[in-house]
């Protein structure tokens, strides 16, 4: 299928904070609620759309004890957007967020675009982290935030999409080299024009070049 | 939820297919099917018998698209299924398309592509199209294809069958193997057997004590038993000492980092398998909380990582028994532990390993891989980290586990095997050994597993490299004691030097414990010499002791240890002669067209040896990368062209590889790769002897 731009996404955040049904529900609309842990890293794609454009999401979903350092550094390579994750149930996920933070900036592109997300939220008979702490955590650090449930599908959606929405916005605004591809952002056939860099073979038209924009 | 119950609900839903196999014109069959009891493999079952499919085929369903329009979406799992069956309107049919897939059916594709057959029977008919046109590689092997299809079909595959796999071992078999008291006679044979078939389901339990290195050489029947017993009071013993200290309330950091880890990771381990279904206080998910929280707490140097639980809970499921898993654990993570270290070493080499491999064998699809940027493999990391169980199918990976444990030389425990890290208990008779060492300000900073209350161990290994200036030193001042417990340091210095690290970080642990375990320093001592010794272990491992996975003609050589030949400059123009003689898949390397990159050289890196393949466990590198090979052509002509599009696929895969299809190629290559180990030693021994001949 055609797409105007191809995003990719790594997902990170404590061990059992609901990563994998994040993406589970995003990309298959369903919450699993026995499902196996997740060992390196596992994968899942989904279109959406932003202004009219379609985007493919290349979503890397990691798991969260980590023990191979030098693999880390390889998911983080070429990602445009992070949803950071925590769960409202357990304040020690919360409190880790300063070290995945630390690690996302330091092995990603500066522009990395970072959404925090508040999980389970549904469970608000069970919460230790306040809704305003999030937020807080969030502007202090330059991160977009939502509280969000993977069992509800609860803003699960918009997750994925305000994300994309505030990459696209970099892209229009110059701030993202899309012709690099370390910024993980890749032009898909609808936008590549003959022999740039990151096109599809088989491009149709020059419309890229106009939205090539600025280097930064 | 609701989507469940809607399923639920159904009765049976009339289904109409339509097979397609891109030439004759397609076949329909009606059936119907029982939603509530139809998963997606017992459909696939259907499918391959109502059109009497033998070979590989893909199942699509018509649907709608966003726009409504009705398109064929690919049905891949039971998740595909209920999809499929939750959007049909009522009382319409469920259209299904069956593709069959020509390139596979029928014959091994890959067998053609790599027709090796055995150094020893060469094939004249598979070598010289190769050798004499000049026909693309794609040509060649569409021609190959065509004259050796029914060749193939007709001797090669039986024939490969014949000496590659046989039937699981029966209950007769078994005790074949064991004399009059029970003793098990012939291990190596034993080895060889499961390595070609596997295991009844039955016989797991007593096979797997065996294969894993269980019991020391020589134990009667009745001895194992009691020596079980035995091991399983010691477990018990140690398993209550912590589970007091838990209800006491006197809850360690460690014990409380570990059981937060373990409580979550067992919860959420093979719960689909009716043994650790239903709720959570199932006594088999506490069984393996157990399990892996006592050797997290006894293994300091180890402790616990994800992954383990994947390792431990197939022991359970076969053992049936907390102890007895335990146990079995015990033995498995003796050669394992490497893979949960910090450090990612054993990791890097397996991914190392992997990729010489695949250039060795298929110098096209690594150049493919290397163009498109896709070499990193990074979906392989789980493959690697639990040796494949979770690739398959449950049932599938027991056998898989069982088949790569057997494939191993053994390597029984001395006494008996060790159940903890450290004196948990004073036993007090080890001796020998000095306890140096030991800034033991190093070992919170080092192992934020046992200090950290960190949900996770963010800083592992980077604060070993940290600390550089404070742990080389220790290390250097150490390393003497180490190389007078391994003898193989000249190896490979920078992996030396890490290991020395952690050693030291162990033992600094060892220093804090001691102050918990008093008068266990001797008994410490003594067991900080195992991880190295271990380790030597592997670079010990000699040809001779994997000849047992060769044919019994092979087997006649028996007095060959390839540490004779590490000495020899691996570039050395000799060997690699040797490997474009005797691998007839360098006919094929050197056919590639010029514009292919570099087969010359792959052919020319020699491969590593047995005893280093794979960082210990070189069939499972053969395995892995037999998966990756039989994907090649699907692979290249989907023109995949991302990294991405590649895990994507092989995720797809999961549970649905053909175990039996993999099992077989994987031997086959990991045999003749001994074989050309074999003969790369021989040469070396040759040239050796020339040498000394001309002094």
């Amino acid at each position: 299928m055609s797409y105007a731009y191809l995003f990719k996404y790594i997902i990170i955040g404590d061990t059992g904070v609901g990563k994998s049904c994040l993406l589970l529900q995003f990309t298959d609309k369903r919450f699993q609620p026995v499902h196996d842990l997740t060992i390196g890293v596992e994968f899942g794609a989904r279109m959406i759309t932003i202004a009219g454009k379609q985007i493919k999401l290349q979503i890397w979903d990691t798991a969260g004890q980590e023990s191979f350092r030098s693999i880390t550094r390889s998911y983080y390579r070429g990602a445009a957007g992070a949803l950071l994750v925590y769960d409202i149930t357990r304040r020690d996920t919360f409190e880790h967020l300063t070290n995945w933070l630390e690690d996302a900036r330091q092995h990603s592109s500066s522009n990395m675009v970072i959404m925090l997300i508040g999980n389970k939220c549904d469970l608000e008979s069970r919460r230790e982290v306040k809704r305003e702490e999030g937020e807080a955590f969030a502007r202090e650090h330059g991160m977009i935030f939502m509280e969000a449930s993977a069992k509800t599908a609860q803003n699960v959606e918009e997750a994925f999409i305000n994300t994309a929405k505030e990459i696209y916005d970099k892209i229009q605004e110059g701030v993202f080299d899309i012709q690099n591809e370390a910024n993980g952002i890749k032009l898909g056939p609808e936008h590549a024009a003959p022999g740039v860099g990151g096109g599809v073979a088989g491009a149709r038209g020059p419309g890229a070049s106009s939205q090539a924009g600025g280097c930064c | 939820m609701t989507d469940v119950f809607a399923l639920h609900q159904m009765d049976a839903v009339k289904v109409r297919v339509k097979k397609c196999d891109g030439q004759n014109t397609a076949v329909y069959k009606k059936f119907s099917i029982d939603p509530r009891i139809t998963s997606f493999e017992v459909l696939r079952k259907l499918l391959s018998k109502a059109f009497n499919i033998r070979g590989e085929f893909s199942i699509s369903y018509l649907a709608r698209d966003e726009a409504g329009k009705p398109t064929y979406t690919s049905l891949l799992s039971d998740w595909d299924l209920d999809a499929a069956l939750l959007g049909l309107s009522p009382d319409s049919h469920l259209r299904l398309k069956v593709d069959l897939q020509p390139v596979e059916e029928g014959y091994n594709d890959w067998d053609i592509i790599c027709p090796v057959d055995l150094p020893d029977e060469p094939s004249s008919a598979m070598r010289s199209p190769s050798s004499s046109h000049p026909l693309s590689f794609r040509d060649k092997f569409i021609s190959i294809s065509k004259t050796m299809d029914m060749v193939t079909k007709a001797l090669n595959l039986s024939e490969v069958e014949r000496r590659y796999a046989k039937p699981p071992m029966t209950d007769v078999e078994y005790r074949n193997f064991l004399d009059s008291d029970g003793r098990l006679v012939r291990p190596l044979e034993f080895r060889r057997s499961v390595f070609l078939g596997g295991v009844d389901h039955n016989l797991r339990k007593y096979v797997w004590r065996l294969i894993l290195n269980v019991f020391p050489d020589g134990l009667a029947g009745q001895e194992r038993l009691d020596y079980m017993k035995a091991k399983s009071t010691e477990y018990y013993r140690i398993r209550d000492s912590w589970k007091a200290r838990f209800s006491n309330g006197e809850m360690t950091h460690q014990l409380q980092f570990i059981t937060n880890l373990v409580r979550k990771d067992v919860l959420r381990t093979d719960r689909t398998q009716k043994f650790y279904a239903g709720s959570d206080e199932n006594k088999n998910v506490l069984a393996l909380f157990n399990v892996l929280t006592t050797y997290a707490m006894t293994h300091p140097s180890v402790s616990y990582c994800q992954g383990m639980s994947d390792l431990a809970s197939p022991l359970l499921v076969v053992m049936k028994d907390e102890a007895h898993a335990y146990i079995c654990f015990c033995g498995l993570m003796k050669r394992m532990k490497r893979n949960f270290r910090s450090d990612g070493l054993s990791l890097t080499l397996k991914f190392d390993h992997l990729k010489k491999i695949i250039a060795y064998y298929d110098p096209e699809f690594h150049s493919y891989l290397v163009q498109n940027d896709c070499d990193e493999l990074l979906f392989c990391y789980r493959w690697l980290l639990v040796e494949l169980k979770r690739e398959f199918a449950f049932e599938d990976a027991l056998h898989i586990l069982e088949v790569i444990w057997s494939s191993l030389p053994p390597d029984p425990p001395a006494h008996e095997l060790e159940l903890t890290e450290m004196g948990f208990f004073d036993e007090g008779d080890d001796s020998g050994l000095h306890f140096t060492r030991g800034d033991p300000r190093t070992t919170t900073s080092s192992k934020s597993s046992s200090g950290h209350s960190s949900g996770r161990p963010s800083k592992r290994g980077s604060v070993i490299s940290g600390e550089g200036d404070d742990q080389s030193h220790s290390s250097s001042e150490d390393s003497n004691d180490y190389v007078l417990m391994s003898d193989s340091l000249t190896d490979n210095l920078e992996k030396q030097l890490v290991y020395l690290e952690i050693s030291t970080a162990d033992a600094s642990q060892r220093c804090r414990n001691a102050s918990e375990v008093s008068s266990s320093s001797a008994d410490s001592q003594c067991r900080l010499a195992r991880p190295s010794s271990a380790y030597s272990m592997d670079n010990t491992l000699t040809d001779s002791k994997v000849e047992f996975l060769l044919p019994p003609s092979n087997i006649s050589r028996t007095n060959s240890d390839l540490s004779d030949i590490s000495s020899l400059p691996s570039a050395d123009a000799s060997p690699t002669a040797v490997v474009r003689r005797r691998w007839p898949q360098s006919v094929m390397d050197s056919g590639v067209d010029a514009s292919a990159p570099s087969p010359s050289e792959s052919s020319k890196s020699q491969l590593p040896r047995p005893q280093e393949l794979g960082d210990g466990n070189p069939f499972l590198i053969f395995l892995c990368a037999t998966i990756l090979l039989q994907q090649r052509d699907c692979i290249m002509s989907n023109q995949m062209q991302q990294h991405f599009e590649l895990a994507m696929h092989f995720d797809k895969l999961i549970k649905r590889h053909n175990l039996h299809k993999i099992l077989l190629q994987a031997r086959r290559l990991f045999t003749d790769y001994l074989k050309t180990q074999q003969s790369l030693q021989d040469e070396a021994e040759s040239h050796a002897e020339d040498g000394a001949h001309n002094f």
